[in-house]
């Protein structure tokens, strides 16, 4: 069972097709991760995905609907969504930012009910945040603050989260802490996880599902052990790469690269 | 380490202690002036035992006045908060971003070919404002729109202070046709004079002011996402376009009904959501109340200042906050830079 289908994604910027006819599935239950160059269309396809983007054509199906005719209000319900480094209004606190995940789910004045009090211990408990609860987001650090943001997805309580690169601009610690805690969110609250990471051995570390892409079209998909191959890294990123196993978790690492002799210049960040 | 308890109680109690503090200044307000009246006579009048001479300076100069420093500050305060997060930059403001010009040059134009006052101007006014501060936010729009891009806060401000400049040079153009009369209530308009203290005008703006307020109050909720970034807002299930556009149409409206009133309070719109968020945070729910209290605070203020210290001939309101909030904008200035 999937959580996304997509049919035939075209998906452009102006008349520029960034993506073309993309077919990808993000299974139910599972952490998927879409690797791919800069520039190669990968965040893009999450923001279609997650309708920040309307593509040009094609269908995008959560959970089997066609997204288009799910109100956004219902959409949010069901999948939360965040951005690359997005940033929170100075002097907002930790609990405040949290309780605007239950948006989607309040109305009128959006007064919180003693169940929305309840989800929003929650989502701060599961990310370990309840000590910071009345801090403000922007006296925390960028491994604090990205558990935050999590932990407003967690409060949307929504089935499907999808993070755009939630690594960025973290250091080696703070980035296993991020993945540590999206594994456990799989693993122990059933989440189903898609995310855009640049690193490939964390990407294999962490998945069950991967997805390569170089611009807009899938070079292979499957498990880390069918992606993380030499042949695969090679169409992707024309690097000539060492794949080996580590030995703790025996998932496949990528230990050394070269960049082949006719490696085209990359192309635009998306 | 910085720690905040904010609760409910206490974002309620900020907001009534600003109404103390704004009704108190009312007060003061309505004691200051060229004929002084003490607070007993006041009493007196409030009560409906004044003389016809005391009734008068109250009702028909002093409280109509007061009443329109509040709508305006109300308006001011709340059309700069509202841009202030849905551009996410504290620079925007109706002033910044040109609204308050479009709004004044169609002013202008109203007061070249027809009179000033008179009982059909308390619509026409306020409704031409509007579509003045509408046709420059629109010009805005369509001047910093990118195909398949996202409008970018800062190229909507630099647009704006570009086309504000711009309506300033036709502003300036169209003074030269108009007789001394006129030309003083341009100039006195472009500094902020309140001109409009009126009951006829104030029926007008008091429920233009008040319906608006109360949309843009029931859309507080809106405002915190869309404060977070539009691609945020989308993932927390907010319709992003329709809500962005009736908000900046709601904000546009807020700022016109004061400016076609009231003058030019540049500063108003931006250094009241300055003000509460400094009081407050930044949770709408306050924030925005604040905003208007704050924005009429400064106001009535600075018009009770104005009317008690004699400086010679009557001066603008809007000097006088200009002259208030020079240094505060200066700090906040030097502060961001440190």
């Amino acid at each position: 069972m999937n959580s996304i289908t997509t049919e035939n994604l075209d998906i452009a910027y102006d008349d520029d097709l960034i993506v073309e006819s993309l077919d990808i599935n993000i299974p139910h239950g599972k952490v998927t991760t879409i690797i791919g160059p800069n520039g190669c269309g990968k965040s893009t396809v999450l923001k279609a995905v997650g309708r920040i983007l309307k593509p040009k054509n094609g269908m995008v199906y959560l959970n089997g609907d066609d997204i288009r005719t799910l109100s956004t209000k219902e959409i949010a319900k069901k999948m939360a969504i965040l951005p690359q480094s997005p940033s929170a209004p100075s002097g907002l606190t930790v609990s405040e930012l949290v309780a605007y995940g239950r948006f989607p789910h309040q109305k009128g004045f959006g007064k919180l009910t003693s169940e929305d009090k309840k989800i929003i211990q929650w989502a701060l408990s599961v990310t370990k945040l309840t000590e910071f609860e009345n801090r403000e987001v922007d006296t925390l650090s960028g491994g604090q603050r990205q558990r935050v943001w999590i932990s407003m997805a967690l409060a949307q309580q929504t089935d499907l989260i999808l993070l755009d690169e939630p690594t960025t601009y973290l250091d080696l610690a703070h980035q296993l802490e991020v993945l540590e805690l999206l594994y456990d969110l799989n693993r122990r609250q059933g989440c189903t996880i898609a995310m855009v990471l640049h690193d490939l051995n964390l990407a294999a570390r962490f998945s069950d599902y991967m997805i390569a892409i170089r611009s807009g079209k899938v070079i292979k998909h499957g498990t880390p052990e069918e992606v993380m191959t030499p042949d695969v890294l090679k169409e992707a990123f024309f690097i000539d790469a060492q794949v080996v196993h580590e030995p703790k978790t025996g998932r496949p690492v990528c230990l050394t690269y070269n960049l082949l002799p006719a490696a085209p210049v990359s192309g635009k960040e998306v | 380490m910085k720690k905040k308890r904010f609760t409910l109680g206490r974002g309620v109690m900020i907001l009534a202690l600003l109404v103390v503090i704004m009704v108190a200044i009312a007060v003061i307000s309505i004691n200051s002036g060229k004929m002084s009246l003490s607070i007993s006579e006041v009493f007196q009048v409030i009560l409906g035992k004044g003389t016809d001479k005391q009734n008068l300076i109250i009702f028909e100069f002093r409280l109509p006045r007061i009443v329109l420093a509040v709508l305006v500050g109300i308006g001011m305060g709340a059309s700069g908060c509202i841009m202030q997060s849905l551009l996410r930059n504290d620079m925007a403001s109706p002033g910044t971003l040109g609204i308050s010009s479009g709004s004044g040059l169609f002013v202008l134009i109203f007061v070249v070919m027809f009179a000033s006052k008179g009982t059909s101007s308390a619509f026409v006014l306020p409704l031409l404002a509007f579509v003045g501060g509408m046709t420059a936010a629109g010009l805005i729009f369509i001047l910093s729109y990118r195909r398949g891009r996202d409008i970018s806060p800062t190229g909507l401000i630099l647009t704006g202070i570009a086309l504000s400049s711009g309506y300033g040079a036709l502003t300036t153009l169209l003074t030269l046709k108009l007789d001394q009369n006129q030309m003083d209530f341009m100039q006195r308009w472009g500094a902020g004079s309140l001109w409009g203290d009126d009951w006829r005008y104030l029926a007008v703006l008091a429920p233009w002011t008040l319906i608006l307020i109360l949309y843009v109050i029931y859309k507080s909720r809106i405002l915190n996402t869309l404060h977070l970034g539009n691609e945020t807002a989308t993932g927390l299930g907010v319709a992003v376009k329709p809500e962005f556009l009736g908000l900046s149409i709601a904000a546009v409206a807020l700022a016109s009904g004061g400016v076609a009133l009231g003058g030019n309070f540049f500063f108003v719109g931006m250094i009241s959501p300055h003000m509460a968020r400094k009081i407050v945070g930044p949770n709408h729910k306050f924030l925005l109340p604040a905003s208007c209290l704050t924005g009429a605070i400064l106001i009535l203020f600075a018009d009770t200042i104005t009317r008690s210290i004699s400086l010679g001939t009557d001066v603008p309101t809007g000097i006088v906050i200009t002259v208030l909030s020079t240094p505060y904008f200066l700090y906040l200035l030097g502060k961001s830079n440190g």
